[in-house]
């Protein structure tokens, strides 16, 4: 008796002949000597700042990884979207009562919660870029100031670090600063993986809380060598697992981390001033602004050989002018 | 007043009337020139002279007369007495006819205040010798000077008034007085002082007489114009008197020393002139102020007058500094041009202004350079750091540029760039030193060499930071390297638009020469399943050279991203789709030099 068996048949049915081919833009960034959001052209080593795409602007952030931001021109706020496909658009946002200092993004880049160190209060803008809504607003006491502001993927947990009095993590969910994992350290870096989880680096310890923010628990707790001096962290997916980066001041270096196997991977040199970990492409994280003269430093997780690549920022006079 | 009275003796005329000659009568008178009148002189009789000033002469007429009716013979005539002299002898024996004269005149000089005594004596023929006498008073006025002070200071003709010490600028007065110690009235025509620092007061209306023992005062006022002896003289008709005083000021001299040469400034030049220097070096002057005056003084602010001058001053004590008459202090100027040609500058010692004057001449030349960090070939998507040598140290500090320069056939990429961003960039080089040094201190600096097949040179230049004097030499060596053509490069793969039966392939990667010629493929499906055509090679000439022409590409090198939409049937799939069939895929791009590194991306 014969038994025949189908074989499965795979195939090729058509392509688009004969595909596209484009440039590539690793993403944007406001440029603050320039006062302007300006491209970064190409792959990182060999990237360049590119011409502003807006420019005039006071202060901006850019979501990243997404082609929209927010800015202010003028002392008024603005929403620009559809960053660098040649129709930029500029949208004025609901007045904003004060001026910022830094601006924190959900990963979906539709909440942005805008801060200020110094002024010690927080404003939550939602539904960007195109129907900006302005959210809840957390005054902080003048005893303490908020450090840093993270926001997870969908902008829907924003955790903070304070400095001063009172220092340590808190979650800002229930309107009010709720302690997280009885971290009471001034210096602490913090950071949200792709699934929520949040990740807080006691400085000076160097003690790494993995904390469940629905439960409020820490997950898992230790010890991670070569960072207790981090700026900040970063969770950083690759297809081998995840993986924990932390820039460190004092050595100005990027320690990775296994988070599985909780093992040093890698040391990576910083040159230049990084301050933090700013999403850009695919794999690359700016590391933090640029100074007047300087280029802006971009960390690559290549899984082969994470590196440190420059990006020199043309002068502008070289450069074409952008949407004022 | 001395008189000095002097013997004379006087004779007594006998007259005879013994023969002719007898017949001769002698009268003897004279004639003073002053007035005219005719005396007798009676036998020992005297001839009186007026008061005659001394230095002057009086004068009388002698007359020996014979009133007789014969002539008469005058054998001799004779005189003593030093301050009297004959004129008008006639050759002797002298016969004198009845009823006429022989005159002569008889001429007195005083020869001081004194009564001056002399005789004439006349023989006669036959007669007895008669002697006549002779008297004269010299006479004079006589000035004579003293400074009226506690004590009085006789000035005598030669001697020196002197004067109180006083301040420059103020003044001081000494009253002179003049007194006739002669005998006779004595006239003060002119009163006459020199000396830029002396200067008459009150002065009697002049010409005036001052009769004997009587004075006359008048002022002479001192007004020290600089610090020190100040002299002059005073001048009373023709009597020279020296004036003398101390004028009190701190007076401060200017010299230095160069070369060995000591220059003393002088009050309308003070002004330092330096030996041309060669930009790199110093040249250094000792430079002296000293107090040449009578009183101390007190220099408050010493410095250089620029800011950013190639001069400088050192050695100066704790401000402010106290100098005393006599002493000294002594400076340190330095010349260090930082310009080729002259450079002038100042020193400041409170209001006073030296100019200072030096000239820069040409540094040394620049010690050969190398570069470092990269070497003729470069690779492309690289950012070496490269950095800049001198061979030697160089005195003074340096700062240059690097400019960055593409030849290429293709459009050059506007990726390369330092990393301080553009084609240029500015470094220095610490004098002393050798390595060039960037933004932030650092002695490398990125480059960015890009995706694009070029030629590339690094030139650099290099100045003086100071001066920015050229020192790049006439051909810098410069640093060539070239980004080569190859095959393209491969960077990333991934898959968007994924659903059951399509996917679109996005690949990121760079051809230096700027084309793509051909896709390959290769499918690989999960175990058990069969793929009809698992490879295949696709021509993108056309499209790759549609985007690579297009001025927009420019702006991205050689770098491209290439998306692809496949779509995948299959039978006897079941319920899984025909993408979930895939395991993975490989690929490679090709353009004219070669095929690329393959990239493989799974799919799973």
């Amino acid at each position: 008796m014969k038994i025949w068996l189908a074989v499965p048949l795979l195939w090729l049915s058509s392509l688009q002949l004969p595909g596209q081919i484009r440039g590539h833009v690793e993403g944007f960034v406001f440029d603050a000597p320039t006062h302007s959001i300006r491209p970064v052209v190409g792959m990182p080593g060999s990237a360049r700042l590119g011409g502003p795409i807006v420019s005039g602007l006071e202060f901006g952030s850019v979501a990243p990884r997404h082609s929209h931001g927010i800015g202010i021109r003028d002392g008024k706020w603005l929403s620009v979207s559809r960053l660098g496909d040649g129709t930029e658009s500029l949208v004025d946002l609901p007045e904003l009562p004060r001026t910022p200092e830094a601006v924190a993004w959900s990963g979906d880049g539709t909440v942005a919660a805008v801060y200020s160190t110094r002024g010690h209060w927080i404003q939550v803008v939602t539904g960007l870029p195109d129907s900006p809504v302005l959210g809840a607003a957390f005054e902080e006491p003048t005893a303490g100031s908020i450090h840093t502001v993270i926001l997870d993927a969908r902008g829907q947990r924003i955790v903070i670090t304070r400095s001063g009095g009172d220092p340590g993590v808190f979650d800002l969910a229930g309107g009010a600063p709720a302690r997280l994992a009885g971290i009471e350290s001034a210096a602490a870096a913090i950071c949200f993986s792709a699934s929520g989880t949040l990740y807080a680096l006691e400085g000076g310890s160097a003690r790494l809380y993995e904390i469940d923010l629905t439960s409020g628990t820490v997950r898992n707790e230790w010890t991670l060598d070569r960072a207790a001096d981090a700026l900040a962290i970063r969770v950083i997916a690759r297809s081998g697992g995840r993986f924990l980066a932390a820039l460190t001041g004092g050595e100005r270096t990027i320690e990775l981390f296994d988070l599985e196997s909780r093992q040093h991977v890698a040391s990576i040199p910083v040159e230049g001033e990084g301050t933090g970990f700013e999403p850009l492409g695919k794999g690359t994280f700016a590391l933090g602004g640029r100074r007047d003269g300087a280029p802006l430093w971009v960390f690559r997780d290549d899984e082969a050989q994470p590196a440190i690549y420059f990006v020199p920022a043309t002068p502008i006079s070289a450069e074409e002018g952008g949407v004022q | 007043m001395r008189t000095h009275l002097k013997a004379a003796s006087l004779a007594l005329l006998v007259l005879s009337p013994l023969c002719a000659q007898d017949q001769a009568i002698f009268v003897l008178n004279y004639v003073l020139a002053t007035d005219q009148n005719v005396v007798t002189l009676p036998s020992g009789g005297t001839i009186v002279f007026d008061q005659t000033t001394v230095g002057s002469t009086a004068q009388a007429a002698f007359n020996i007369t014979n009133t007789g009716v014969g002539p008469g013979t005058v054998m001799t005539m004779s005189l003593s007495g030093e301050a009297f002299r004959l004129s008008g002898l006639p050759l002797f024996p002298r016969v004198v006819p009845a009823r006429e004269s022989l005159s002569v005149q008889v001429i007195y000089r005083p020869t001081g205040i004194n009564v001056d005594l002399g005789t004439i004596t006349v023989a006669f023929i036959g007669r007895p010798t008669v002697s006549i006498n002779l008297r004269g008073t010299g006479s004079t006025g006589s000035l004579s000077y003293r400074v009226e002070s506690d004590p009085m200071i006789p000035l005598p003709p030669g001697g020196t008034a002197p004067f109180p010490a006083t301040r420059v600028g103020a003044s001081a007065e000494q009253i002179i007085r003049i007194s006739n110690t002669g005998n006779a009235a004595a006239a003060v025509n002119s009163i006459l002082v020199s000396g830029e620092a002396f200067a008459l007061g009150s002065v009697p209306v002049l010409p005036a007489t001052i009769a004997p023992n009587s004075s006359t005062v008048f002022t002479i006022r001192f007004l020290p114009t600089r610090p020190g002896t100040n002299t002059g003289v005073l001048t009373i008709n023709s009597d020279r008197v020296n004036l003398a005083g101390t004028g009190l000021a701190a007076e401060l001299t200017y010299s230095y020393t160069s070369g060995g040469v000591t220059t003393e400034l002088t009050p309308g030049n003070l002004a330092v002139v330096f030996a041309p220097t060669s930009i790199s070096q110093s040249s250094e002057i000792g430079f002296v102020v000293r107090n040449t005056g009578t009183l101390a003084t007190t220099i408050t602010n010493i410095g250089i007058g620029q800011t950013n001058s190639p001069y400088a001053v050192s050695g100066i004590p704790p401000l402010p500094v106290r100098i005393e008459p006599g002493a000294e202090l002594s400076l340190l100027l330095r010349f260090t041009p930082t310009a080729l040609g002259f450079v002038n500058g100042t020193l400041i010692l409170d209001s006073t202004v030296v100019s200072l004057s030096g000239s820069g001449t040409a540094p040394p030349p620049l010690p050969a350079y190398s570069f470092t960090g990269l070497s003729s070939v470069a690779a492309p998507l690289t950012q070496p750091r490269i950095g800049l040598t001198l061979a030697s140290p160089y005195p003074v500090p340096i700062t240059g540029t690097l400019t960055l320069d593409i030849a290429a056939a293709l459009p050059p990429d506007p990726a390369v760039q330092f990393s301080s961003g553009g084609r240029t960039v500015a470094f220095t080089i610490p004098a002393n030193t050798t390595e060039a040094l960037f933004a932030g201190g650092s002695n490398r600096i990125g480059l960015q060499t890009g995706t694009v097949a070029s030629s590339m040179t690094i030139a650099p230049t290099f100045a003086t930071s100071a001066g920015d004097v050229d020192l790049t030499p006439g051909s810098p060596a410069a640093l060539q390297f070239q980004v080569a053509s190859a095959a393209p490069t491969l960077l990333t793969v991934q898959f968007t638009n994924v659903s059951g039966n399509t996917f679109t392939l996005e690949v990121t990667g760079f051809s230096t020469p700027r084309t793509l010629t051909r896709w390959n493929l290769q499918f690989t499906p999960v175990s058990g399943v069969n793929i009809t055509n698992a490879q295949f090679s696709l021509d993108i000439r056309q499209i790759a050279n549609a985007w690579f022409q297009r001025a927009s590409s420019q702006s991205f090198g050689g770098q491209f991203t290439i998306s692809l939409p496949l779509v995948f049937g299959g039978t006897d799939l079941g319920d899984d789709s025909p993408v979930s069939k895939l395991a993975s895929l490989a690929l490679t791009i090709e353009n004219e030099v070669g095929t690329s590194n393959s990239l493989t991306a799974n799919l799973r």
